[in-house]
C-alpha cells in the first residue's frame, strides 16, 4: 500500500480533470474514484469545497435566477387556477385529464432512478452507485414534490383534496378503496416518505462532517441539529449500516410498486389504450428509463460545475447509459407488444386506438414518443455516445421529451377518441397548462440548486468506503497503481 | 341595578311600591338576592384561580376573534304569522295557463314554488299540447327572468333624447289619440286572442295590420284562391297512412309541432302491438334544405327552392290535376314522383299533404288541391276559419303584404302603435321600415325588450310576459284557453289588452277584460263563476272549439307560372330562435340545432358539392351577394343539403336583443325583400378569407381518414336501424343481445324498485324539447360559445345526430343520450371519494357535496354523459368566466329565480349528470307515503306516476320511465321487446338501464333501395363528415355518381 498524501495539510486545489476509467480490463477492477480525489482526505476536501466556497459559481446564480422565475410562474399559474377554476386549462369532455396527469406521471417516473440507485443497486452491491446516489436521491425527492403538486391542484375543488386521504370524519365517510386514484395516494405518499427517510438517513454522517467543518455558529447549529448527534462511533456506524440495509430493503419493492400503482390509474379503467395488463412492468421500465435520463441530465452540468468529475466519472455515465439502453429496449418491446395485443385482442376499439395513435388526429405526438423512446436510445449501443457528454445530454433530453410524450399520448390520445364518435374532441393546451409544466421545472431546479449549495452532493462517507484504502489487501493480489499516479501522469 | 332598587325603596320621595315583604324589610335573604346576580342553585364556578380565569378569558377572546372572521350576511326574516290557505312553503303549486306564439295558442301548466314560476309543461287536456311541449314552450320561462327585459317605460324628451317615463305620463300622452282610434295605425304580432279582438272593436277608427316574419299565411292565401276564403288547413297526421311534407318543418320549426309530432308518432307506435300486427305510416319529404322533418322521412328529396314547385306540380299532374306550365322534371325525380303518386293513389282519404312556412302560396295551392283530389278533406285535413283575424275575409292579404300596407298607412297616421312585432329588425329590407318609424311623430312600441324597433319609437312600453298577465288565446281548432298569471309583473309591465284598454279610455284591468270577453264571447250564455273557475282550472274553455268549415269544390285551378330559379338559390329557414324574438334566451341560443348541432350561430348551410366547387369549407366566412346587397355569413357544409341550394336561418345578427343575443350570427333579414320573401333565386358566394369558428357540439375535430373509417364501421352498432318489412319478420333488427357473466357480486333488487328508461328511436324526431326540459328542471347553466367550442357544454341530455350516406341520398337520425345508469357503472368504481354510487333502486347517483372533481368518472364513462363544472357557471356571466371568482361581477339575481329548489345548483369543480330526475322519484314517494301512511312500507309507486322531465316534454312519447321490477310497467315491456338494446352493452358489459328501441323506417321496397339494404349487403353507415380531409363517400361507393339515375335506384346495389 502506497503512502497516502495525508501530510499535505493545505493542498493546492487540484484541477478537476477528466479521466477515462471506462476501460474494461478483466484483470483489474476499474477505479470508482479517479485522479487526485481518490484519497479519503481528498474526498472530504473536494465535496466540502462546494459547500465551503464563499460563493457558488456564477453559473449557479444564473441557473437559480432562471429557476426562480419559473417557480414564481408556477405559483402564479396555480393561484390563477385555484381562484378561477379548472376551466383555465384546455381540458374538455372527453379529455378530462391532459397536462395535469401527464406531468404527474412524468415526474413520478423521474423520481424512480434515485431510489433504484440507492436501494436496488445497494442490495446488489453495485459500488459504483456511491458516486451518484446522493444527488439521484435528491432528484427523486424533488421530482416527487413536483409530481405531488399535480394531483392536488388538478381536482375541481382543490381545497377538498384532503378527502382523498382516509381521515376519520363526522360523516363516517371513507374513500372508495376500489379507486386506483386512492391507491395512488397511498403509493406515492409512502414512496415519498420512504425516499425522504432514506435520503436523510444516508446523509447523516456527511451532515456531521459539515457540522465539524462549520465556520460560523449558525451553520454549526443547523448542521448540528441535522446530524442528530452523529459522532462516528463504532456503535453509530453499526446501527447506521443496519438501518440503511433495512431501509434499502423496504424501498426496493416501492420502486416497483409505485409506478405499478400509478399505471393502474389507466390499466384499471376501460378507455381503449389505457385498459391493458402490460402497464405495470411497462411503466416501471419507463420510469427507470426516464429517471436515469434525468440523472444524467443533472449529473453532467453538476460534475462540470462543482468539480466532481472524479467522483461522477465517465464510467458512471457509461453505466447509466447502459441502463437507459436496457430499459429503453424494454419500453420499445412494450410499445410493439401493445400493437400486437391490439390486433390479437380482436377488439375494434383497441385496434382503432393504436391506428389512431400513429396515424390519427394526434399522430405527431405518437411519433415523438416512439422515435424518442424506441429509436433514439439505440445510439447507446455505440460507446462514443455513452461517453461523449454532449451526445449523452442530447440523447437524455430527447428521452425525457419522449417519456413526457408517452404519458401525453396514453392519456390524451386515448381520451380524445374513445367509444362514441359523437363525443370525440381534440385537445389543445392553454398557456396556463404550458406555463404550469414549465413552472414545475422551476420548482424542481430551485430545489435541486439549493441542494447543490447547502447539502453534500456526493456521499462522502460512502465513497470513502469504496476507495482502495478502505479495502486493504495486505500483500495479496497484484499491485494496484494508485490513481494519483494516473492523474499526475496526465498533468 | 341593585343600588337603584335599593335607592328607590329607601330614599325615594315618590310613591313607594314594593315587590315583596322581604324587600320592605330588607331581610338578609333579600340583600343576598340583590348581591348575587343569579339565584341560589344556579351553578357557580368555584375554585378558579386568577390565572385560570385569565386563561379562559384570553382563550374566549381569541376564539371570539376567530369566529368573527366570517362575516355573515345580514338577513331579514318575515315569517308567515298566518299561512295562506292551501299553501305550504316549499311545496310547488301548479296553475293552468296558456301562451300564444305567432297566433297559435298553447295550453300549459306552470309550476310555481313560493310564487316563482319555474317550469312550464303542456296541459294534458289541451288539444294542441296534450301534456307535451316544445323547445319554445320549455324555454319560455327563462324569458320571464331575462335580466335584459325592459324594466322601464321610455319616451323621448323635447330634444329627442330617450328618458325613463312613468305609466301616468304615458296615459297622459296617449290621450292625444282619439278614443275611437282615429288616426291610429296599429301593427300587431299575430294574435287570435278573443279579448284583443273585442278591444279592437272599441277602437273602430284605428287601422289594424298584422305581421309575422315567419308564418303559414301562404297556406291561407292558397285557400283564399281555391275556396274564396282565407281558411287554415289543419292536418290530422294520425289518421293518415301516407304523409307528404313539402317545405315543412313539422316536428321542430312549425308552431303546431307538438300536435304534428304526436300525430305522426301515433302511426309509428310499433311497440303498442307486440304481435307486430300494426301498420306504419310513411313520411315523404320534399324540401330545399335538410330539415329535421327530412331526417325523419322514409323517402326524401332535396331540391332547390324553386324546384319544389316543379316537383309538387309534377305530382299534381301525375294524379290527374290541372296541367302546369312547367313540366320539366329532372329524370332522377320522375321515378320518385311516380312512386309517391302511386302511394297516394293507394291511400285515398288516408293520406295528407302538408306544405309549410317555407312553401309559396302556389305550392300550398298544389298541396291543397291534391288533398281535395285525394279525398282527404274532411278526413285527414280540416279547414278552419279565423274570425279573430283583424283582416276581413274579403280584403284579406297575407303577412308579407300587410307590412307594405302598414308602411303606406303610417305615412299619414297621427300615431303608430306597434304591438310585440320587432319590425325594424324583421321587415323585408326594401320596405325601409326604420325610416318610416323614425319619421312618425308619435310611435308607441309595446314589447318585452327594448329592441331594435323600441329604439326607433317615441314611446317604449314594457310588455308583460304571459306568466305575468291575464289573457286568452285560441288554438288550431279555436279552443280557448285563458292565460292565468302566476306572478305580479316583475317590472310593472302591462299586457297588450291593458294597453288597448288604456287607448280606449276604459283603463280596465286585464282580469276584468278577460272576464268580460268570456261572458260575451266563448262563455256567452253560460257564464257563471263556476264555469269561469272551471275554465281556469282546466286550462281550456270546454265547448269553445269551432267546427271545421265545410268547403265546396275548389275553383278551377288557374295555370300557375313556374317560379324562376338560378344555379344557387338561398332559402330562409327558421330554427330554434323562431323569427329572432327568442335571440336573448340563453337556453335556446345554446340548444344544438337538430341537424347541424350548431349553437351560438346561424351558418350558411351548403352542400358538399357546392362548397367544393367554390373552394370553400366549414368555418369560412363568405360574402353572399344578391344584386347590390352583400352579407357575410359562415359556411357550414351540411350533408344532404340539396345541390344548388343554400339556407340561412332567420333570427340572428340582432343588435338590440340583449346580452345573449346581440351580435350572434348573421342577420338574414338584410337579404330578405318583399319579392324575395321565401327564397332568393340567385345568389353568388365569394370567400372573404376570414374564419369564424362555429360552435358545433358534435363535430369538434377534424376527421382524418383513420377516424372517418372507424366511424363508418362503428355507427351501425350504435344506432340500430331497420325497415318495417324487416321488422315484421325479424323484429330484433340486428340488435345484439348478450348474456355476460359478471365477476362482481351483482346488485340485487329483490324488493322495492328498479328504475329504468326506454327510448323509442322510431318515434324520436330529434326536436330537442327534452333537452330544454332537462335544462329547466335540473338547473343546468349555459356556458357560452367559447366554452361550447372547448367542449364544455353542460346539457345532461344530448341528441347525437348521425348521417347515413349512400349513393345520392343522405339520411340522418337522432339518438338521445343521457346517463344510462349502468348496472356495472364504470364511473362508480373509479371515484376515489365515493361521490358517485349505486342506489338500492339502481340509480347511479351523484353526490355533489362529496365530489372533489378528479374527473376520473368522466374519463371512464364510455358514453361521455358526465358534465364538469369547469368554472362557476352558475354565477358570473359567460363573458367573465376566466376572471377569478373574487374579482368578477355576479350574475343577475333575477336568473336565480328560475332555479328549481329541489335540485342542487352545482358549484364549480364538481361533476354532474342525468339523475333520472331523482327529485321527481322522491317527490312521488313522499306523496305516496303521505297519502298512504298506514301501508307506506308496502305501497309501491304506481307505473306512470313518475315522469322524468324529458319524458314529460316529449311530444311523441318516445321516452318511457318506470320500474323494471314491475312486470306490468310499460318500461319493462319495452325492455323485453326484441328490438330493444343497450348502447355498447355487448362490448363493455355495462348493462345500461336506459335501452333504445331500434329505429324502424317504412320505405317502399323499390325506392331508395341503397339506403335500406339489409344488414348483410349494406356497406353500413357512413359518417360523411364535413371536413377537409374527409374523402367524399360518393366517390368511393359510386364512381359513376352523376350517371346514377333514378331508374337504377330501384335495383338494390350489390355490395362493392
Amino acid at each position: 500500500m502506497t503512502a497516502l498524501p495525508l501530510d499535505k495539510l493545505t493542498p493546492p486545489r487540484p484541477r478537476d480533470v477528466e479521466i477515462d476509467n471506462t476501460g474494461n480490463d478483466p484483470a483489474q477492477r476499474a477505479v470508482l474514484v479517479t485522479g487526485s480525489a481518490g484519497s479519503i482526505h481528498q474526498v472530504t476536501e473536494r465535496v466540502c469545497a462546494v459547500w465551503e466556497a464563499p460563493k457558488p459559481p456564477r453559473a449557479w446564480y444564473i441557473a437559480f435566477g432562471i429557476a426562480n422565475v419559473f417557480l414564481m410562474i408556477l405559483g402564479a399559474m396555480i393561484g390563477y387556477l385555484l381562484f378561477t377554476g379548472v376551466g383555465v386549462w384546455g381540458l374538455n369532455r372527453p379529455n378530462m385529464w391532459a397536462f395535469d396527469i401527464t406531468n404527474f406521471v412524468f415526474w413520478v417516473g423521474i423520481g424512480h432512478a434515485g431510489t433504484l440507485i440507492s436501494a436496488i443497486l445497494f442490495l446488489f452491491r453495485q459500488k459504483w452507485r456511491t458516486g451518484i446516489n446522493r444527488f439521484a436521491e435528491a432528484m427523486t425527492i424533488f421530482a416527487v414534490v413536483c409530481a405531488g403538486t399535480f394531483p392536488g391542484i388538478h381536482v375541481g375543488r382543490a381545497w377538498l383534496a384532503y378527502w382523498l386521504a382516509p381521515l376519520p370524519n363526522q360523516m363516517g365517510m371513507w374513500p372508495n378503496f376500489f379507486s386506483p386514484l386512492l391507491w395512488d395516494v397511498f403509493a406515492v405518499s409512502t414512496y415519498a416518505n420512504v425516499s425522504i427517510l432514506f435520503w436523510y438517513m444516508g446523509m447523516v454522517p456527511d451532515l456531521a462532517t459539515f457540522r465539524d467543518r462549520a465556520k460560523t455558529k449558525l451553520k454549526f447549529m443547523i448542521y448540528g441539529l441535522l446530524s442528530l448527534g452523529w459522532r462516528g462511533s463504532n456503535r453509530h456506524w453499526h446501527i447506521y449500516e443496519k438501518a440503511y440495509l433495512l431501509l434499502a430493503a423496504l424501498a426496493t419493492p416501492l420502486v416497483l410498486s409505485v409506478h405499478s400503482v400509478v399505471s393502474f390509474d389507466f390499466a384499471v379503467s376501460q378507455v381503449p389504450g389505457w385498459h391493458t395488463t402490460i402497464f405495470p412492468p411497462y411503466f416501471v421500465a419507463g420510469a427507470i428509463f426516464s429517471g436515469f435520463a434525468m440523472v444524467i441530465t443533472l449529473a453532467i452540468p453538476a460534475r462540470n460545475l462543482f468539480g466532481l468529475k472524479q467522483f461522477i466519472t465517465l464510467r458512471h455515465l457509461d453505466n447509466m447509459a447502459k441502463i437507459i439502453l436496457v430499459t429503453g429496449c424494454m419500453v420499445s418491446y412494450a410499445y410493439l407488444l401493445e400493437f400486437f395485443i391490439a390486433w390479437y385482442s380482436g377488439s375494434p376499439f383497441e385496434q382503432f386506438h393504436f391506428m389512431n395513435r400513429e396515424f390519427g388526429n394526434m399522430w405527431w405526438a405518437g411519433w415523438i414518443m416512439f422515435s424518442c423512446n424506441a429509436i433514439v436510445p439505440h445510439l447507446f449501443w455505440f460507446k462514443w455516445c455513452r461517453q461523449n457528454q454532449f451526445a449523452l445530454m442530447v440523447i437524455c433530453l430527447l428521452v425525457n421529451v419522449g417519456m413526457w410524450f408517452e404519458r401525453f399520448v396514453i392519456i390524451v390520445v386515448g381520451l380524445t377518441r374513445d367509444f362514441l364518435p359523437s363525443s370525440w374532441h381534440n385537445y389543445m393546451p392553454t398557456y396556463v397548462e404550458i406555463l404550469t409544466l414549465a413552472g414545475s421545472f422551476g420548482l424542481f431546479f430551485t430545489l435541486f440548486l439549493l441542494f447543490c449549495r447547502f447539502l453534500p452532493m456526493v456521499a462522502m462517507a460512502e465513497i470513502k468506503a469504496v476507495l482502495p484504502e478502505a479495502n486493504p489487501h495486505h500483500h495479496h493480489g497484484p499491485p494496484q497503481s494508485h490513481p494519483e499516479d494516473l492523474a499526475v501522469s496526465q498533468h | 341595578m341593585a343600588n337603584k332598587l335599593t335607592n328607590g325603596t329607601t330614599h325615594g320621595t315618590g310613591k313607594k311600591y314594593f315587590r315583596s315583604l322581604d324587600e320592605v324589610a330588607q331581610t338578609p335573604r333579600f340583600k343576598e338576592f340583590l348581591e348575587r346576580e343569579f339565584p341560589v342553585g344556579a351553578s357557580e364556578w368555584l375554585g378558579a384561580s386568577r390565572r385560570t380565569v385569565l386563561k379562559i378569558l384570553g382563550a374566549s377572546a381569541a376564539l371570539a376573534g376567530l369566529a368573527s372572521c366570517r362575516r355573515w350576511p345580514a338577513e331579514q326574516l318575515a315569517p308567515y304569522a298566518h299561512r295562506p290557505a292551501n299553501r305550504s312553503d316549499g311545496v310547488p303549486v301548479h296553475y293552468a295557463t296558456a301562451t300564444e306564439i305567432g297566433g297559435v295558442g298553447i295550453g300549459l301548466v306552470a309550476k310555481s314554488y313560493d310564487g316563482r314560476p319555474t317550469k312550464i309543461e303542456g296541459n294534458v287536456n289541451h288539444p294542441l299540447s296534450a301534456g307535451a311541449s316544445s323547445t319554445l314552450i320549455q324555454a319560455s320561462v327563462l324569458d320571464l327572468y331575462d335580466p335584459d327585459r325592459s324594466r322601464n317605460l321610455y319616451s323621448h324628451d323635447k330634444s329627442g333624447k330617450s328618458i325613463i317615463a312613468t305609466w301616468d305620463e304615458f296615459i297622459q300622452a296617449s290621450e292625444k289619440i282619439p278614443a275611437d282610434g282615429n288616426g291610429l295605425v296599429v301593427l300587431s304580432e299575430a294574435s287570435r286572442s278573443p279579448s284583443i279582438a273585442a278591444l279592437r272593436k272599441k277602437l273602430p277608427q284605428a287601422k289594424w295590420f298584422e305581421y309575422e316574419a315567419v308564418s303559414t299565411d301562404a297556406q291561407r292565401a292558397a285557400a283564399k284562391k281555391l275556396y274564396g276564403r282565407p281558411l287554415r288547413a289543419v292536418p290530422s297526421i294520425d289518421k293518415a297512412q301516407v304523409v307528404v311534407a313539402v317545405e315543412a318543418d313539422l316536428f321542430a320549426g312549425d308552431l303546431d309541432c307538438i300536435k304534428y309530432s304526436r300525430d305522426f308518432a301515433a302511426g309509428r307506435k310499433l311497440h303498442a302491438s307486440p304481435d307486430r300486427s300494426s301498420t306504419m305510416n310513411r313520411l315523404w319529404c320534399i324540401e330545399s334544405t335538410f330539415s329535421n322533418t327530412g331526417a325523419n322521412a322514409d323517402h326524401r328529396r332535396g331540391v332547390k327552392p324553386s324546384e319544389v314547385f316543379t316537383v309538387a306540380g309534377a305530382l299534381l299532374q301525375t294524379l290527374g290535376g290541372t296541367p302546369l306550365e312547367s313540366t320539366k322534371l329532372d329524370p332522377s325525380l320522375r321515378d320518385f314522383v311516380q312512386k309517391l303518386a302511386a302511394d297516394l293513389e293507394a291511400h285515398k282519404g288516408q293520406s295528407v299533404l302538408i306544405a309549410g312556412a317555407r312553401a309559396s302560396a302556389d305550392v300550398h295551392a298544389i298541396t291543397a288541391s291534391l288533398n281535395e283530389l285525394l279525398g282527404n278533406v274532411g278526413k285527414t285535413v280540416h279547414y278552419y276559419a279565423d274570425p279573430e283575424d283583424p283582416r276581413s275575409d274579403t280584403d284579406w292579404t297575407p303577412h308579407s303584404q300587410q307590412l307594405q300596407a302598414f308602411n303606406d298607412a303610417a305615412t299619414t297616421a297621427d300615431a303608430l302603435l306597434i304591438i310585440g312585432a320587432n319590425i325594424a329588425y324583421t321587415a323585408p329590407s326594401d320596405l325601409k321600415i326604420p325610416e318610416t318609424l323614425a319619421k312618425a311623430k308619435l310611435s308607441i312600441h309595446l314589447g318585452t325588450h327594448r329592441d331594435e324597433t323600441a329604439r326607433l319609437c317615441t314611446w317604449h312600453l314594457p310588455q308583460a310576459h304571459y306568466l305575468e298577465a291575464w289573457g286568452d288565446v285560441r288554438t288550431f281548432d279555436s279552443t280557448v284557453s285563458i292565460t292565468q298569471p302566476l306572478i305580479e309583473p316583475i317590472f310593472g309591465a302591462k299586457s297588450t289588452i291593458e294597453i288597448l284598454s288604456i287607448l280606449s279610455r276604459e283603463k280596465k284591468s286585464g282580469y276584468d277584460i278577460v272576464r268580460e270577453t268570456a261572458a260575451a264571447d266563448y262563455l256567452a250564455g253560460r257564464f257563471s263563476e263556476w264555469n269561469w273557475k272551471k275554465s281556469l282550472f282546466d286550462g281550456l274553455v270546454a265547448g269553445s272549439a269551432r267546427a271545421p268549415e265545410t268547403i265546396g269544390k275548389s275553383d278551377a285551378f288557374t295555370i300557375l307560372p313556374a317560379p324562376s330559379g338560378g344555379d344557387l338559390e338561398l332559402t330562409f329557414i327558421t330554427d330554434k330562435l323562431h323569427d329572432g324574438r327568442y335571440a336573448n334566451n340563453g337556453w335556446l341560443m345554446e340548444l344544438p340545432d337538430p341537424m347541424t348541432r350548431l349553437t351560438w350561430d346561424n351558418a350558411l348551410l351548403i352542400s358538399e358539392a357546392d362548397a367544393k366547387k367554390r373552394g370553400i369549407w366549414n368555418n369560412e366566412i363568405v360574402t353572399i351577394t344578391v344584386g347590390s346587397t352583400n352579407l357575410d355569413a359562415t359556411i357550414f357544409v351540411l350533408p344532404g343539403q340539396p345541390v344548388g341550394s343554400v339556407a340561412l336561418a332567420l333570427g340572428y345578427g340582432r343588435t338590440s336583443a340583449g346580452s345573449v343575443g346581440n351580435a350572434v350570427g348573421t342577420n338574414a333579414y338584410l337579404l330578405r325583400t318583399s319579392s324575395n320573401y321565401l327564397y332568393i333565386p340567385q345568389v353568388t358566394l365569394a370567400s372573404t378569407g376570414r374564419k369564424n369558428d362555429l360552435a358545433s357540439v358534435q363535430d369538434h375535430n377534424v376527421i382524418d381518414a383513420v377516424g372517418a373509417k372507424r366511424k363508418k364501421a362503428l355507427i351501425p352498432e350504435l344506432v340500430v336501424e331497420g325497415t318495417f318489412a324487416d321488422y315484421v319478420h325479424k323484429p330484433a333488427l340486428g340488435t345484439r343481445k348478450v348474456v355476460s357473466l359478471s365477476m362482481f357480486n351483482e346488485h340485487k333488487y329483490d324488493q322495492g324498485h328498479k328504475w329504468g328508461l326506454a327510448i323509442d328511436l322510431t318515434t324520436c324526431t330529434g326536436c330537442s324539447a327534452c333537452v330544454i326540459a332537462c335544462q329547466a328542471e335540473n338547473n343546468i347553466p349555459i356556458v357560452g360559445k367559447r366554452q361550447v367550442l372547448g367542449g364544455r357544454e353542460m346539457h345532461w341530455l344530448r341528441i347525437d345526430r348521425y348521417f347515413k350516406h349512400e349513393g345520392d341520398h343522405t339520411q340522418a337520425l337522432h339518438q338521445p343520450v343521457m346517463c344510462f345508469h349502468c348496472e356495472n357503472a364504470p364511473c362508480e368504481e373509479v371515484c376515489p371519494v365515493a361521490a358517485t354510487t349505486h342506489s338500492d333502486e339502481g340509480l347511479n347517483m351523484m353526490t355533489y357535496n362529496r365530489c372533489i372533481g378528479t374527473r376520473y368518472c368522466s374519463n371512464n364513462c364510455p358514453y361521455k354523459v358526465r358534465r364538469f363544472n369547469f368554472f362557476d357557471f352558475n354565477s358570473g356571466t359567460i363573458e367573465n368566466q376566466y376572471i377569478p371568482n373574487l374579482l368578477r361581477a355576479e350574475k343577475s339575481e333575477l336568473i336565480h329565480m328560475q332555479k328549481n329548489p329541489e335540485v342542487t345548483v352545482r358549484s364549480r369543480g364538481v361533476m354532474e349528470k342525468c339523475s333520472y330526475c331523482v327529485q321527481r322519484i322522491e317527490g312521488a314517494r313522499i306523496k305516496l307515503r303521505a297519502e298512504n301512511r298506514a301501508t307506506a312500507n308496502d305501497a309501491r309507486i304506481a307505473d306512470g306516476s313518475i315522469q322524468t322531465a324529458c319524458q314529460q316534454s316529449c311530444p311523441t312519447g318516445a321516452i318511457v320511465f318506470g320500474d323494471l321490477n314491475d312486470p306490468h310497467a310499460r318500461v319493462t315491456k319495452l325492455h323485453a321487446l326484441a328490438q330493444s338494446y343497450g348502447l355498447l352493452d355487448p362490448e363493455l358489459n355495462t348493462k345500461p338501464r336506459t335501452q333504445f328501441l331500434a329505429k324502424v323506417r317504412n320505405p317502399l321496397p323499390d325506392l331508395d333501395a341503397e339506403l335500406y339494404r339489409s344488414e348483410d349487403e349494406a356497406e353500413g353507415f357512413y359518417w360523411q363528415h364535413t371536413e377537409h380531409s374527409a374523402t367524399p363517400p360518393a366517390e368511393h361507393s359510386h364512381p359513376d355518381d352523376h350517371s346514377h339515375s333514378a331508374s337504377s335506384a330501384s335495383t338494390p346495389h350489390s355490395a362493392h
